[in-house]
This record gives C-alpha cells, sequence and structure tokens, in this order.
C-alpha cells in the first residue's frame, strides 16, 4: 500500500510539473512577443511606450534566454511564487489566497448540491423503470421526464441558466439577491447555477451505472434469496453504483473551479473564477499561469484522494492497488 | 438462458419506440439551424447589423418575432445570422479535437511502447486541468477572436479523443478476428487498413458526435466572456452577454438566444445518443 | 391422490412469453412438471429450448418483458401466482432456494462472502447480526468450503470459481428450503470441479431431504444425477421418464438426436486409434510437428526478476501427417498457451517446435509468412473470431487476397468449393456473422482455415462455444475433412468426451506438465496417471450408464 501511495505521489508531482511545463510554454513561448501581449493589455488600452515594453522586459526576465527564464520560473513556482500580475503588481499567489475563501465556499456548496440532487433524480428515476420485481403503478411519462432532466442539465449554458435564475428568482419573485456575494441568501442561485452542469452529468452516470448494477447477475441471487426492493436498491445495487459516479465527481471538481469563472462574472462575485476572467481579459501572463498551475493542483490533489478512497469502495481496486504492482 | 435474459433488464432503460417524437423533433430543429447557418436569408429580410432606434428594446412581437435591442435591431435576425459563426466555430473545434486526437491515438495504439507511454502521459497532462482553463490559457497566448476561440476548445477535445481512439484500437487490435487475420497471412498495414480501423472508428465517431454539443458550449462560453468575435458580429455567446446590460428591462435579450443554444445544444446531443445508441461516455 | 403423494412442486400447463418489438414471443409452453419432496428432476435442454426461462418463472423472477401466460404453479399445496410480493419475498429463499449460473458474477463484488449468506438468515428470520455470521460461517462449512471462518471474511473476487459456487449453494440452501433449482449450476466450472460440486450438492439435498430441480444442457450430467429427466426442445417438455429410460430409450426423435449427439454418452469414436503395433512412437520419419521440450513463462506480476508463472513446463509431442493429437487439460492447464506457440502466436521461452524437419521456433517475416500458408487456426468463440463487418465471402477469400493466389474468378471457384466442403449452402456467401448461427459460423472459419490448404490446423477448443448437437456435427466435419484432405490436427479441448470421439492420440496436461501421452483409446482404458484416471471418472454419464 505504501508503494501504491508513493507512485501516486510521484504521478502527482509529475503531473504538476508537466503543467506547469506546458502552461510556460503555452504562454510565455507561444506568442511571439509576451511583454507587447502584456503591456497592451496593462496599458489599458493605450499603446505602451518603447521605455514601457524595455522595463517590462526586464522586470519578467525575457531579457534572458529561454532555459534560463524557465529554471528560474519553475525554482520560484516551487516556492508558491508565480511572479506578480501585470494588472494589479500584487503577487499571483497573493490574488489567489485571497480570492480562494469565496471560489470554496461557492464550490463547496455545489457540490453538495450536485450530488444530492444526482442522488435524487437517479433513485427515481430507476424506481420508474419497468424492473419486474419492482411492482407500482407504472408512470410511463414520470420516466421520460425523469430521464430527460440530465439531458436538459448538460445542453443548457450555465452563463444563460444564471440569468434565468436571476430573472425569475431575484427580479420577477425577490427570493434571493441578484448579485454580490454576501452571505447565504447571495450564495444559492450561484451555486445552483454550478451544480446543474456538474449534477446533471453525475445523475446520467449514476443511473447509468444504478441501470447495469441491476442487470447484473447477483441481483438474480439476492431477489432469488428473498430479498426485497429496499435491499436490493441500497444494499446490493448503490454500492456497486456509486464507484463510477465517485471518480467522475473527482475529474467535476476541477471543472467546478472552471465553472465558477462564468458563474462568477454573471453574479458578479470576487473569487478565483472572477480573477481568472479578469486575467485573460488583460492578457495577464503570469496571473493566467498561476491560475491554470492551481486549477491542475487542485484536480491532482482531488484525484490524489479518490485514488485513496476507492479501494475502501471496491475491494478488487483494493487487490490490485495494495499489491505490489 | 439468462445471460440473454440480464441484458433485457439493462436495456430496459433505453427501449424506446421506433420513430420518438424527441428524436424527431431534434432532427428538425437541427436541419432548421443547419439551413439558417448556410442561407438565414431565407427566414429573415432583415439586416442583422442595422439599427433602428426608434423601435430599440421592443419585446417579440409579429414584427420582431425575438424582439429588438438596445439599438433598435431585430434580435431574430442576429440569431439567425449568429447561428454561421457559431456552428463553423463549434465545428472547427470538434474537428480539431478529433482530427489530431484520433491521429494521436492511432499513434499510440498501434506503436505502443515508448511512443504509447509519452503520447498517454502527455493526455495526463491535458486532462489534469480542467478545459476551461486550458482554453483561456490559449486564448491568452493566441489573443481573442472566432479561429482563435476553436483553437481554445478544440485543443481540449484532444486528449479525450485520443484516449478513445487508443482505447478503440487496442480493444480491437487484440479481438480474435484480428488475430485471425494475422494468423491468415495478412500483413500488419492491412489488418490495420481493413480490420482494426474500421471496427474502431464507429465508437470514435459516436463520441464526435455527442461532443459536439459540449463543443457549442464551450464555443458559447467563451464568446459570453467576449474572447470571441467582437461586436457587433453577431455570435450566440455575446447575444447573450450583450443583453445582461438590458436585463432587467428586455428578458428577451439574453433569453430568447441562450434558449436557441440549448435546444441546438439539446438537439444535437439527442440525435448523437440515438447515433451511438446509448449516452455518450465520459472518457477515462 | 392423498395428502402424501402430493408432490411439493406441481406445475401445469405453463406458458412464458416475452414481450418484443414484433409481438409476444413465447418462450415456455405449456409446460407441465412436478418434483416429489426429496426427489432430483433434471431439465435438459440446448440453449434457446427455454429452459432456464421455466426456472426463472417458478420463482416469479422473469426478467424484464416476461409475463405468465397460462397455467398453474402450486408449491406445498400453495398457488404461487396467487401470491402477492411480500408472500412470494417470503418463499424465496426459504421455501424454494436458487442456485444460479454463473459463479463469477453471481456474488456481489463489493460484499463480503459471509455477510451474503447471512443477509439471507437475517431476511427470513428474527436473527440477530452476531448470530446471523457465526451461522453463516457454518453453513459455508456445510457448503464444503475450506476454512469457512477466512472465507467468510473475503470478497468474492479472493476465491475460484469452484469456492464461488459453493458459496452460493450456502447462501440457496441458508434459509433450509425444501426445494432447490439448480440453474446451470456448473456449466462454467471445470469437469473435476463440477463433479466435486455436484456430489456435494447431492449429499446437501440427501441430508437436508430438499428436493433438486436441476436445469442443464447436459444429458450425462442430468442422467448422472437425477431420477427423472425432463427434456425441453423449442419450449416445450418433450418427453419425460426416468433416467435410464430417456437415456437408453428415448421415444421422442429429438431426444433421440440428444441422446446420439452428446458426447459424453456416445460410446462410438468417429476416428479409430492407431494400434500400439501400428505406431512405433519412436522415430518415425513422418512427424509433422516435432514440440521439443517448450517452457513457456509468464513475468509474475510485481516481481522484477526471478521465476515467472510457468504456464507450460517442458512439453514435448509429436503430431503425424493426416493424425489428430489432442491436448487435454482443465482451465490453467497451459493449453491454450502450447495451441498458441505451435500457431506461432506466442514464442516459448524455452524448447523448439520442429515443422516438417525444420526449426520454426524463431520464424520471422517472410519465412514467417510462408509457414501460414501450411499452419493455419480455428479458434475457440465463433463468435469473435469473425470480423463483424465482411461478409462470409470476403472472410474465406481473405487468405487467398492475403498471399495473391488466383484472380477473382479462382478466388470465387476455391471459395464456392470450400463452402461446400464445409456444407454450408452458397447462398450464405453475401450474408455476414452476426446473421449466421454459432455451428454456421465455425464452419465458416474450418473454411478459412482451409481454403490455404494447410498441412496442421491448430484447433483451439473449436466446440466448446456449441451446443452438443451443433458440436457434434462439427466434429464430423472435421473428421470427414481429415480424410478428404489429409490435414493433421492439433485439437485442444478440456473435454475427454470430445477427444475421445475424435484424437488419434491423446497428451492429457495439468498445471502445464504433459502428464502422458498415447493412443487415445489407451489413455481412457487404463490410464496410467491417477489425474487422468480423475478427468475420466468425472465424465458425466458415465455413472448413469455403468449402473
Amino acid at each position: 500500500m505504501t508503494r501504491y501511495l508513493l507512485r501516486r505521489l510521484l504521478h502527482a508531482a509529475f503531473a504538476l510539473w508537466a503543467a506547469f511545463t506546458a502552461s510556460f510554454g503555452l504562454l510565455y513561448l507561444l506568442p511571439a512577443d509576451p511583454v507587447s501581449v502584456m503591456a497592451l493589455g496593462g496599458a489599458g488600452g493605450g499603446v505602451p511606450s518603447a521605455a514601457q515594453v524595455a522595463a517590462l522586459r526586464r522586470a519578467y526576465g525575457f531579457d534572458r534566454p529561454v532555459p534560463e527564464q524557465y529554471l528560474s520560473r519553475l525554482t520560484a513556482a516551487l516556492h508558491g511564487d508565480f511572479g506578480n500580475s501585470v494588472q494589479t503588481g500584487q503577487s499571483v499567489t497573493r490574488l489567489i489566497a485571497d480570492a480562494l475563501p469565496q471560489t470554496l465556499q461557492l464550490a463547496a456548496a455545489a457540490l453538495l448540491l450536485a450530488l444530492v440532487g444526482a442522488l435524487i433524480v437517479s433513485l427515481a428515476t430507476v424506481r420508474t423503470l419497468p424492473l419486474p420485481w419492482l411492482r407500482h403503478a407504472p408512470v410511463p411519462w414520470l420516466g421520460r421526464a425523469l430521464r430527460s432532466l440530465p439531458a436538459l442539465g448538460v445542453s443548457a449554458p450555465s452563463f444563460w441558466v444564471g440569468l434565468m435564475l436571476i430573472q425569475l428568482f431575484s427580479f420577477r419573485w425577490r427570493l434571493f439577491p441578484a448579485v454580490g456575494d454576501d452571505g447565504l441568501s447571495g450564495l444559492v442561485l450561484p451555486a445552483l447555477t454550478l451544480a446543474l452542469p456538474t449534477g446533471a452529468i453525475l445523475a446520467q452516470v449514476l443511473t447509468r451505472s444504478l441501470v447495469t448494477a441491476l442487470g447484473e447477475p447477483y441481483i438474480q441471487t439476492a431477489l432469488a434469496a428473498g430479498s426485497g426492493p429496499g435491499r436490493i436498491l441500497f444494499r446490493q445495487a448503490l454500492r456497486n453504483a456509486s464507484i463510477a459516479p465517485l471518480t467522475v465527481a473527482g475529474l467535476l471538481v476541477g471543472e467546478l473551479l472552471a465553472g465558477a469563472v462564468t458563474v462568477e462574472t454573471v453574479f458578479s462575485r470576487t473569487g478565483i473564477g472572477r480573477a481568472t476572467a479578469t486575467a485573460v481579459s488583460t492578457q495577464d501572463i503570469p496571473a493566467v499561469q498561476g491560475l491554470v498551475v492551481f486549477g491542475a493542483l487542485v484536480f491532482t490533489l482531488v484525484s490524489l484522494a479518490l485514488d485513496l478512497l476507492v479501494p475502501l469502495l471496491d475491494p478488487r481496486i483494493a487487490a490490485t492497488a495494495g499489491g505490489s504492482r | 438462458m439468462s445471460a440473454v435474459d440480464t441484458a433485457d433488464i439493462a436495456s430496459a432503460a433505453r427501449t424506446r419506440k421506433r420513430y420518438a417524437p424527441g428524436l424527431v423533433l431534434s432532427a428538425a430543429v437541427l436541419v432548421l439551424i443547419l439551413t439558417a447557418a448556410i442561407a438565414p436569408g431565407l427566414f429573415t429580410r432583415q439586416d442583422p447589423l442595422a439599427a433602428d432606434p426608434i423601435h430599440r428594446l421592443e419585446p417579440p412581437s409579429r414584427a420582431h418575432l425575438f424582439g429588438t435591442d438596445e439599438l433598435g435591431r431585430d434580435l431574430y435576425c442576429r440569431v439567425l445570422h449568429g447561428a454561421a459563426l457559431s456552428l463553423s466555430t463549434a465545428g472547427i473545434a470538434l474537428a480539431i479535437g478529433l482530427l489530431c486526437g484520433t491521429l494521436l491515438g492511432l499513434i499510440a495504439g498501434t506503436a505502443r511502447g515508448r511512443v504509447d507511454d509519452l503520447l498517454m502521459r502527455a493526455t495526463d497532462v491535458l486532462l489534469a486541468i480542467p478545459s476551461l482553463l486550458v482554453s483561456l490559457a490559449v486564448v491568452t497566448a493566441l489573443g481573442f477572436g472566432a479561429t482563435k476561440t476553436a483553437v481554445a476548445v478544440g485543443v481540449t477535445g484532444i486528449a479525450s479523443f485520443a484516449r478513445i481512439t487508443r482505447a478503440e484500437v487496442l480493444r480491437v487490435s487484440v479481438a480474435p478476428y484480428v488475430e485471425a487475420a494475422h494468423v491468415v497471412g495478412v500483413r500488419r498495414p492491412t489488418v490495420l487498413m481493413r480490420h482494426v480501423l474500421p471496427n474502431a472508428w464507429a465508437p470514435v465517431l459516436g463520441f464526435a458526435a455527442v461532443s459536439f454539443g459540449a463543443s457549442l458550449l464551450a464555443v458559447s462560453t467563451l464568446g459570453f466572456l467576449g474572447y470571441g468575435t467582437p461586436p457587433p458580429t453577431p455570435e450566440w455567446g455575446s447575444l447573450v452577454a450583450s443583453g445582461r446590460s438590458y436585463f432587467a428591462e428586455a428578458w428577451w435579450l439574453s433569453t430568447l438566444p441562450g434558449l436557441t443554444i440549448v435546444a441546438t445544444v439539446l438537439a444535437a446531443n439527442r440525435i448523437a445518443r440515438a447515433l451511438h445508441g446509448e449516452d455518450g461516455r465520459l472518457p477515462r | 391422490m392423498t395428502l402424501l403423494d402430493q408432490p411439493l412442486l406441481e406445475v401445469q400447463g405453463l406458458s412464458v412469453c416475452y414481450r418484443t418489438p414484433r409481438g409476444a414471443r413465447r418462450a415456455v409452453r405449456g409446460v407441465d412438471l412436478h418434483v416429489a419432496a426429496g426427489e432430483t428432476v433434471a431439465v435438459v435442454g440446448e440453449s434457446g429450448s427455454g429452459k432456464s426461462t421455466l426456472a426463472h418463472a417458478l420463482i416469479g423472477l422473469l426478467p424484464n418483458g416476461g409475463y405468465r401466460e397460462t397455467g398453474s404453479i402450486r408449491f406445498d399445496g400453495a398457488d404461487l401466482t396467487a401470491l402477492s410480493d411480500r408472500e412470494l419475498r417470503a418463499l424465496r429463499g426459504a421455501g424454494i432456494g436458487f442456485v444460479p449460473q454463473d459463479p463469477s458474477a453471481s456474488l456481489n463484488p463489493v460484499r463480503r462472502v459471509g455477510h451474503q449468506v447471512a443477509e439471507v438468515l437475517r431476511i427470513h428470520g428474527r436473527i440477530d447480526r452476531r448470530t446471523a455470521a457465526a451461522r453463516a460461517v457454518e453453513l459455508l462449512d456445510q457448503a464444503g468450503v475450506s476454512d469457512p471462518s477466512l472465507r467468510a471474511g473475503q470478497y468474492p473476487h479472493e476465491l475460484s470459481g469452484g469456492l464461488r459456487q459453493r458459496v452460493l449453494i450456502a447462501i440457496a440452501l441458508a434459509a433450509a428450503p425444501r426445494l432447490i433449482i439448480a440453474d446451470e449450476p456448473t456449466s462454467a466450472l471445470d469437469v473435476t470441479v463440477q463433479r466435486r460440486i455436484l456430489d456435494h450438492l447431492e449429499k446437501l439435498t440427501h441430508e437436508t431431504g430438499a428436493a433438486l430441480l436441476l436445469i442443464t444442457h447436459d444429458l450425462g450430467v442430468a442422467a448422472d444425477r437425477a431420477q427423472r429427466v425432463v427434456v425441453m426442445s423449442g419450449g416445450a417438455v418433450v418427453e419425460s421418464g426416468t433416467s435410464r429410460q430417456v437415456l437408453l430409450e428415448p421415444v421422442h426423435s429429438y431426444s433421440r438426436h440428444l441422446v446420439a449427439s452428446a458426447p459424453s454418452l456416445t460410446t462410438r469414436p468417429l476416428v479409430t486409434c492407431p494400434s500400439a503395433a501400428e505406431r512405433s512412437d519412436g522415430e518415425s520419419g513422418d512427424d509433422l510437428l516435432v514440440a521439443d521440450n517448450l517452457v513457456h513463462e509468464y513475468p509474475a506480476p510485481g516481481r522484477r526478476s526471478g521465476v515467472g508463472l510457468r504456464a507450460v513446463d517442458a512439453v514435448s509431442f509429436r503430431i503425424s501427417r493426416g493424425e489428430t493429437f489432442a491436448l487435454v487439460g482443465e482451465s490453467g492447464s497451459g493449453k491454450t498457451s502450447i495451441a498458441r506457440i505451435v500457431g506461432r502466436l506466442l514464442d516459448p521461452t524455452r524448447g523448439r517446435v520442429l515443422f516438417d524437419g525444420k526449426d520454426i521456433t524463431a520464424a520471422r517475416g517472410g519465412e514467417l509468412r510462408a509457414l501460414r500458408r501450411r499452419i493455419q487456426f480455428v479458434q475457440q468463440n465463433p463468435y469473435t473470431s469473425l470480423d463483424p463487418r465482411q461478409s462470409v465471402e470476403q472472410i474465406v477469400t481473405e487468405p487467398l487476397r492475403a498471399f495473391r493466389l488466383g484472380d477473382r474468378q479462382d478466388r470465387a471457384a476455391r471459395v464456392r468449393t470450400l463452402l461446400d466442403q464445409v456444407a454450408l449452402p452458397a447462398a450464405l456467401l453475401r450474408r455476414r456473422p452476426s446473421e449466421l448461427s454459432g455451428g454456421q459460423r465455425q464452419r465458416v472459419a474450418i473454411a478459412r482455415a482451409l481454403v490455404l490448404s494447410p498441412d496442421l490446423v491448430v484447433c483451439d477448443e473449436p466446440v466448446s462455444a456449441l451446443d452438443a448437437s451443433v458440436q457434434a456435427q462439427i466434429l464430423e466435419l472435421l473428421v470427414t475433412l481429415q480424410d478428404e484432405l489429409g490435414v493433421s490436427y492439433l485439437f485442444i479441448s478440456h473435454d475427454l468426451a470430445v477427444v475421445r470421439q475424435i484424437a488419434h492420440r491423446t497428451g492429457v496436461l495439468r498445471a502445464g506438465r504433459l502428464l502422458e501421452a498415447g493412443a487415445t483409446q489407451e489413455i481412457l482404458t487404463s490410464p496410467a496417471n491417477a489425474y487422468t484416471k480423475e478427468l475420466i471418472d468425472a465424465i458425466p454419464g458415465s455413472r448413469a450408464l455403468s449402473d
């Protein structure tokens, strides 16, 4: 198990390094002249003077050879330093740290909503399936409606969903504030918006794996031994069926972070997402790189946690993980 | 036999009639929108850029089906004219992901060994960064504009397509009928072309069909955030964004272009699902 | 009829239908069946005969779309068709136990086996968790699971197939049912394991006085284990009677056909074995293939160096021209590895393969391609060995195209000849594999293997995926083709009964070692090795015939 853990850690470190390197290549090497790109954004639209550009070039170390730039940036990044934002002059790490709590709150609320919503929708969907041992009055339209719910969720762009929620809940019914990041009531609509695409995907995956699990022969064994619908659904099928959605949920945490970009823009909240949108709009290269690597860090940490969690749920994976493979 | 029986249970969720009304409706919607993208003049005579300050911010009416915007431009007309740009950007993005991804996946799946390892580690990294962040990084590096957003969205698809293609190639490569072809003396390249590719192709295409909706959503999101084509050229995402400022008094400005996106993605996904046989699988 | 004579289970006029897009399809037609207390009755039929549907209908667990059309099912005096869901659930497990088909998938993979046994007790009795767990260990012990307290804490994937089936038996017996329905309980297991499991099941039913309804495709198993046999075909019962009656004097034409094609029961081999005098097993100049001291090792998982898993351990044999040499073994015996080494699909770790006097162990490139024309391969599963996108004609022509033999017309003529030889109508040329039956597919695969006129065909379990009657036809076809073409076969099988029919000489493999080899008849009548004897004894049907 320790070897498995070490291997996973090594893998995670590699992924982070590669993410740093890829973003360095993309942001610092790909543009013909990153300095003028930054200067253009930084000068607020005005054409920067030659002196300004030269000063920036020195400040960001672009006058040095590429390998040297790369190494010094990598060393700095290892110490948690991604340079200073061109826009504000503030350190990128500071920027992220300041914006993080708001986004964390939003993402956590959204994840909770998505998980609970997906579970309810999936179980309800399964209950409407024409399974012979679930005898109840069939309501075909209800089953169809429930099954199309997730499809609708993945098809709606979240920026639009957010605007619709504002239109209905803030303008029309005046239940929740339309914008801003104060208090619990301000959190409801953004969290709902952010949860929708995630929850829809989760519901699809969970429904599918529940249906697959219910078709497995071991369900027949349990039925033949006299198990009722409750035992079948919760004791036999759900645990088997929850492994795939859990893995997906892990991947989706990264997407929540990305989703915060639009949601925080729509609801005018402060946070990582808003900071990202601003950084991209002003082509603030150090800030964008810092945020991209931060996204990779979150994703890597979550998958690491999942790698440790999934074997607890599935003894078959535990066997391969615990072995020396 | 009970092997068949259990398959019956598994398919219970997928039972559907041959011509499901939803599928027919989806096809109709998609045909309509594609026609609008190719020849918007068929549906409207108006100019999407013609301002009419007298009729600004008018709600939907017979004269203006989707209402008018803050400059009095006909929103219905702007949505129709935006279809070409939105759909083609999404299409280009999909094509980039599909072409680069399948090529990499093919190389990885057939070369195996070190090349395979290297390519798969590379896709790991691409998958480790949330796709929108990858798109945003590309946009930062390349700058704003329709083609650039297409590249930005396309890049995020490469890893998934590479993985699916590789997995399919590997799956088919160990199929007994491929071994049988080797045994009867068919040369390696011929086996690849005649047996492996045709059988590996279908799931990849199925995934491509499923990805179109996601691609359109991603392109619209970048447009909404303002990284796409600059105004006044109409594009669906930016239409929603520009309606935001007048949202309190003119609900239709953001609602109707957004609804068009939802309808298109829903229709595309529905048809993709029918082609694919089931819901599109998430990669990995 | 007094109350005492009343059977435990009585089925009358039972019909079961499935809803399909093209209307109802009847899977079981007017079946009458009765099982007395403590009696063992076998239901025999090939795939599609409706036997499995019948078993599921009895416990009210028809798959989706299935429903009882007519007929009654009475168990212990109660009409099952009139019971409520709750009453039916109380009956399942406690009144009727069920042993399912596939031990690898029939246990929940994420739950400890002890829990799965204990759960049945908790469903059917007011019993606390701890007592149930202790009782589960006892039940596992009764079902013949060694080390039951250790096993109870394990997960299904940690157990062998045989052990899993024993756990399933423990689950079926947990609530002391009066009737056990076993749906092909051993068809996924090795013959020796099958025999031990069935022996144990027999002992348990005897001890508890439970009746057993055994569903099987294997007439031999049915005859060995049951007092009465019911033969099903096309959803209907075509014959029923005592085991001896059905086996020795089948009345219905289908039962006669089934008895005749059951490999375990036919006494008549399709080929005659060479006597010891005819063959001097020493240096024969007529050897087509010589395998010399073959060793194959898989790298041991997790270990960097050192000895790997030895799948093939110093195996040597020879095959003459026009001869069939069979290798028999259970799973893990290394038989498939040897087939693949001979077919040049796998490199041996050590040892040599001589073909026609030439060492082909390391043949590569052009040499290997030249060899492909002379050594061909027939795979186990005809459902996966044909490219689903090709037509029959394309499949059979492919080897000719690969070697650029003949022009279009020559090829078409050759394909027609071959199709004729494997007794397939030319009308099938344009069909795709999915439109063919299993037997037809295997004929296509054989035609593909023979189109290049090879000297040796390696057949890797070519009939194990087929029904008994189709098996018999394919075996006959292989023998006929050998007579016509003089081709040699290396025939891999797990089934001594099949080998007896087709092989001139046989080798018995176990755990990678060749235990003995010789003329098939001699191996079968006077086995030198104890394991061979065990294999022979495990052939189902031998008990019924020797009585």
